[in-house]
């Protein structure tokens, strides 16, 4: 076991220390560093994410005008009736396999834009 | 003015700002690449690989930044694991005994001429742990919570090596120079 003196000299510890800080300030020259760095970072994210963030206010919008129509302009005080007639008359002129495909392909419209919106290829913070 | 990190970060996140990024990457370089060059043992060009892949690892992982440390602290942090990672896939592909800097006998001091050099070769007679220490804590500047937090030390510990550091490095400094 090394000896070690129980009570160092204050002017010695100082001096100590101020040799092991001598270059604590001295920083690297970047040297170009910073720049390859930039250069080999991931793909940029995709700009493109928003899209199902507006999606789903404006089906709700779709869906309350839906209802403003169906109930014939309640709570707005607006006349609706025409929208509302021909609405109607759309309905029964249309055979319902016509409407439940019209669903089904709203819907898998749907799918497809989250799929493609979300693809993960673009996301900064995917492993290469 | 000049952004804060928090206020770069928070740029590189939310819109994916390259400039951002780069100011962060320009600003904590050096501290970063000097750490490494430390652990390495001075090479340079293997340091440098390991600061790139430490800047870009913080990159991938900036949205899970809490700002719990500060971030030069927390990207000291990453520069050791990555040091460790790579450390031991070098020494599992070569099969070769554990090779450190700071295990590497310090020259003769009759050589040595002057005081720096002196302690330079002196820091070369402690521990691997002790060496990482005192660099850290003198060179670096870094608190005792935040070297505790990089290298994933108990305070105490951090605490020891530091004052073991800094003992060998006075006893081994007063026997080369007996008469300062």
């Amino acid at each position: 076991m090394e000896s070690e003196p129980l009570n160092p000299d204050p002017s010695e510890e100082a001096r100590l220390d101020e040799w092991l800080r001598h270059d604590a300030a001295a920083s690297l020259p970047d040297d170009g560093f910073s720049s390859r760095v930039l250069g080999a970072l991931p793909a940029r994210r995709s700009r493109a994410p928003a899209g199902p963030m507006w999606m789903l206010p404006a089906l709700g919008v779709v869906a309350g005008l839906a209802i403003v129509i169906a109930r014939g302009g309640a709570f707005t005080g607006l006349d609706v009736s025409p929208i509302s007639g021909l609405m109607t008359d759309l309905g029964s002129a249309l055979p319902e396999s016509t409407l439940g495909l019209a669903l089904v392909a709203v819907v898998a419209v749907l799918a497809v834009s989250e799929l493609v919106w979300n693809s993960p290829e673009d996301s900064p913070f995917q492993e290469p | 003015m000049i952004p804060s990190d928090p206020d770069l970060i928070k740029r590189t996140v939310d819109l994916d700002d390259r400039e951002s990024y780069g100011e962060l990457v320009r600003r904590h370089q050096s501290a970063v690449r000097r750490f490494l060059r430390h652990l390495t043992g001075g090479d340079a060009a293997l340091a440098d690989d390991l600061a790139q892949d430490t800047f870009i690892q913080a990159y991938r992982s900036l949205a899970r930044f809490r700002g719990g440390s500060s971030f030069a602290t927390w990207l000291l942090g990453i520069a050791h694991n990555h040091y460790r990672n790579s450390r031991r896939s070098r020494l599992r592909a070569a099969e070769e005994p554990q090779t450190d800097a700071a295990e590497e006998t310090a020259g003769s001091p009759t050589r040595v001429s002057d005081l720096r050099h002196d302690l330079d070769s002196a820091l070369l007679r402690l521990s691997p742990d002790e060496q990482t220490a005192v660099h850290l804590f003198y060179r670096q500047g870094l608190s005792h919570p935040e070297m505790s937090a990089v290298l994933g030390w108990p305070l105490g510990t951090v605490k020891t090596h530091i004052a073991r550091g800094k003992d060998k490095l006075r006893n081994i400094l007063a026997a080369w120079n007996p008469n300062p």
